[in-house]
């Protein structure tokens, strides 16, 4: 067994050694399986049953579980819903690990995770992935108003 | 309540995201299904090489007890303790663990381990053996619960 807190470093290396014998676009290849797969049927599922109330219900326990320091608003009214990641514990686990380069586009699998399928249940979004050498992002969805 | 807020800094929590023993397992079958089995060894062997090169120093310069500390470590961190019994002797660490962390949590989120899932044991502690010097033997495996046996050694001490 692999514990599950040293998942992040083997996920890194699995996107290396994808690219290693397939190349860049089989890594977005099992990206999209995941999405099409994992996430449609977890925040997927949540999103289509409760609407942006979904990504509150989704990250708010998954960022909990994954110790984040990061602040998440889900705003009723507006019916929008954002994390401020000051320091993710993925990417910032992977920079700790003095013995680890972490994979070059580590943090591109998020947004191939979430967004699509998001966007295809109606939801805009805006990120803000300058910062990701640091652990740190932005991201928003939220559902226009009719 | 028109906004919820959450927020929290990394030591107002343990880090302890179960559900990752599920992308685990989904890489896996991933891989195994697009690229075969000897592509699951190979990653595995390669991602115990790279991030366990300290271990393997560590059990280089203070013998098995660095894989005896290692594995009762990651079963205290998955907060199941009384599931992992390691021995250790002279020549040999035995391992016996009587249920999987990592299965029992797939399982109860409805999905199945792969058949490559015994190979995060398997292959991944049989490279760090191999680089450490010692050598390496699964005993038994149950698919079921994730149930095995599992001994390093020194070479040459076991027949």
């Amino acid at each position: 067994m692999i514990s599950c807190t040293e998942f992040i470093p083997a996920y890194s290396e699995l996107f290396k050694y994808i690219e290693s014998i397939d190349g860049y676009d089989a890594v977005k290849a099992y990206w999209k399986y995941i999405s099409d797969t994992s996430t449609r049927n977890l925040l997927g599922k949540l999103v289509k049953e409760h609407g942006v109330e979904g990504c509150w219900m989704y990250w708010s326990k998954n960022l909990t579980e994954e110790a984040c320091d990061v602040r998440i608003e889900y705003d009723e009214d507006e019916q929008s819903f954002f994390y401020d990641m000051r320091r993710c514990p993925s990417k910032g686990h992977l920079l700790d690990y003095p013995h680890i380069e972490p994979y070059h586009d580590y943090c591109g699998h998020c947004d191939a995770l979430y967004r699509p399928i998001l966007e295809e249940l109606g939801l805009k979004e805006y990120h803000d992935y300058s910062r990701v050498d640091e652990a740190k992002c932005f991201c928003k969805y939220w559902a226009e108003k009719k | 309540m028109a906004k919820r807020v959450i927020d929290i800094k990394a030591e107002d929590n343990k880090y302890l995201h179960k559900d990752f023993h599920g992308g685990m397992n989904g890489g896996l079958t991933y891989l195994g299904e697009q690229y075969g089995d000897y592509a699951v060894d190979e990653y595995l062997a390669r991602f115990a090489e790279v991030f366990y090169a300290p271990l393997v120093e560590d059990i280089k310069a203070r013998g098995l007890v660095a894989m005896k500390e290692k594995i009762d470590h990651d079963y205290n961190e998955e907060e199941v303790p009384e599931d992992c019994h390691t021995e250790l002797t002279d020549d040999c660490l035995t391992v016996v663990i009587d249920k999987c962390p990592a299965v029992s949590h797939i399982k109860s989120c409805g999905d199945t381990p792969c058949k490559w899932f015994r190979n995060t044991t398997s292959t991944v502690w049989g490279k760090v053996a191999s680089l450490a010097g010692y050598g390496f033997t699964m005993d038994y495996y149950c698919e079921d619960t994730g149930a095995t046996k599992y001994r390093f050694f020194k070479r040459g001490a076991r027949k």
